[in-house]
């Protein structure tokens, strides 16, 4: 492929699922700063990865793995070089609130979304784009059925957590 | 909430980005790509004036000979010639490189995929310029000690040379090479690596 129709192909795909992306960074990186980082590394994996896309699968499955493994290689890095510069404590969470328009379900599920490990936020984002339990084995590298427990585990949590503290009174 | 609440707000157009946070992003991706454009252009004029300075102050010396000193005899103090041409070597294989990415990514601004190109060949660019520095300092080290060697031959220089020419250059030679290791070792490569291996993966 020459880097005009990588150039083509990655506008294309860019432009029509900038949707997913943006997703993705928002469910893993909490600043400005962050976001900004992760999805210039998304968008490089992106680049870097167009010559190798086969067309096995649909763009947007395809997009999405390689969004979510760049998102969770950027999350080891990340807190690697947190922890050479200093601690952690249990409010990390609390202090990286989202930054973007004042949804507050929106954010209240971004913040549900953030507190989930790298599996099940992977399955939440792309259960709530609609992706099929095929789809998600896939991308994800994990049996159907195993899908399927965690996505009623995570279905349920949720709309516990929802019962909890009142997204709609936020 | 129910379940069906939750996903009527994660499909809401208040989960969609519009066409100017894509259009930020670029605008970011572009700006960084100008400062290291300008820190490239930075480093060639910073690396250009003494190279002028010190090659000007040689040819002055060669064509107008100061009658207190005595001049050069270049048959038997030629090293000094490769150990002036080889920051010139160095210098304008950096400005080649330059000028290369300049001519390939012209329209660098024009998307993000244009930026994105021209940030991943800035960044070879970048890897390629510190091997060449590394190289340029660490074969100084030889042509040093020829330049030595003949200077004192030829009675221009004495004991007092030996130790900035074999302790104080190699020394300097060491922490900057060391440097120069330190970024591209720790940072260049892993971050190459970290590519492939993620490229590898998508096959």
């Amino acid at each position: 492929m020459d880097e005009h129709a990588q150039k083509q192909t990655f506008d294309e795909w860019v432009g029509r699922h900038r949707g997913l992306i943006f997703k993705v960074v928002r469910a893993y990186a909490f600043t400005p700063h962050d976001q900004d980082d992760l999805f210039q590394e998304i968008i490089t994996q992106v680049w870097n990865s167009i010559p190798q896309f086969r067309g096995d699968s649909a763009v947007t499955t395809w997009l999405y793995r390689v969004a979510l493994n760049t998102a969770l290689a950027w999350r080891r890095k990340e807190r690697r070089n947190r922890d050479r510069t200093q601690a952690l404590d249990g409010a990390e969470l609390l202090l990286e609130t989202p930054l973007r328009a004042p949804n507050p379900q929106l954010e209240w599920l971004y913040e549900q979304i953030a507190r989930l490990d790298h599996v099940d936020r992977s399955l939440t984002l792309l259960m709530l784009d609609g992706f099929s339990y095929r789809e998600m084995a896939e991308t994800l590298g994990i049996t159907e059925s195993n899908v399927g427990v965690k996505i009623n585990r995570i279905k349920a949590h949720l709309i516990k957590q929802s019962q909890e503290n009142n997204p709609y009174e936020l | 909430m129910n379940f069906e609440e939750i996903e009527s707000v994660w499909r809401s157009p208040h989960n969609q980005p519009t066409a100017t946070e894509l259009e930020q992003h670029k605008m970011k991706l572009i700006a960084d790509l100008r400062r290291r454009h300008r820190a490239s252009r930075g480093l060639l004029w910073l690396t250009l004036m003494p190279l002028l300075v010190i090659t000007g102050l040689i040819v002055l010396h060669a064509l107008q000979p100061d009658p207190a000193h005595t001049p050069i005899n270049w048959k038997r103090e030629w090293a000094v010639l490769p150990f002036l041409a080889l920051p010139w070597l160095g210098w304008f294989i950096m400005l080649r490189l330059h000028l290369r990415h300049q001519r390939r990514h012209p329209d660098y601004d024009r998307s993000i995929s244009a930026g994105l190109a021209a940030a991943l060949d800035e960044n070879r660019t970048e890897r390629t310029r510190y091997r060449i520095i590394a190289g340029v300092l660490v074969a100084s080290i030889p042509l040093v000690t020829l330049v030595v060697h003949q200077l004192r031959a030829v009675g221009k220089a004495g004991d007092e040379i030996l130790l900035p020419a074999f302790v104080g250059w190699p020394v300097y030679v060491a922490l900057m090479v060391g440097w120069f290791g330190w970024h591209y070792f720790r940072r260049l490569l892993p971050r190459r690596r970290q590519l492939e291996e993620l490229a590898n993966a998508y096959q």
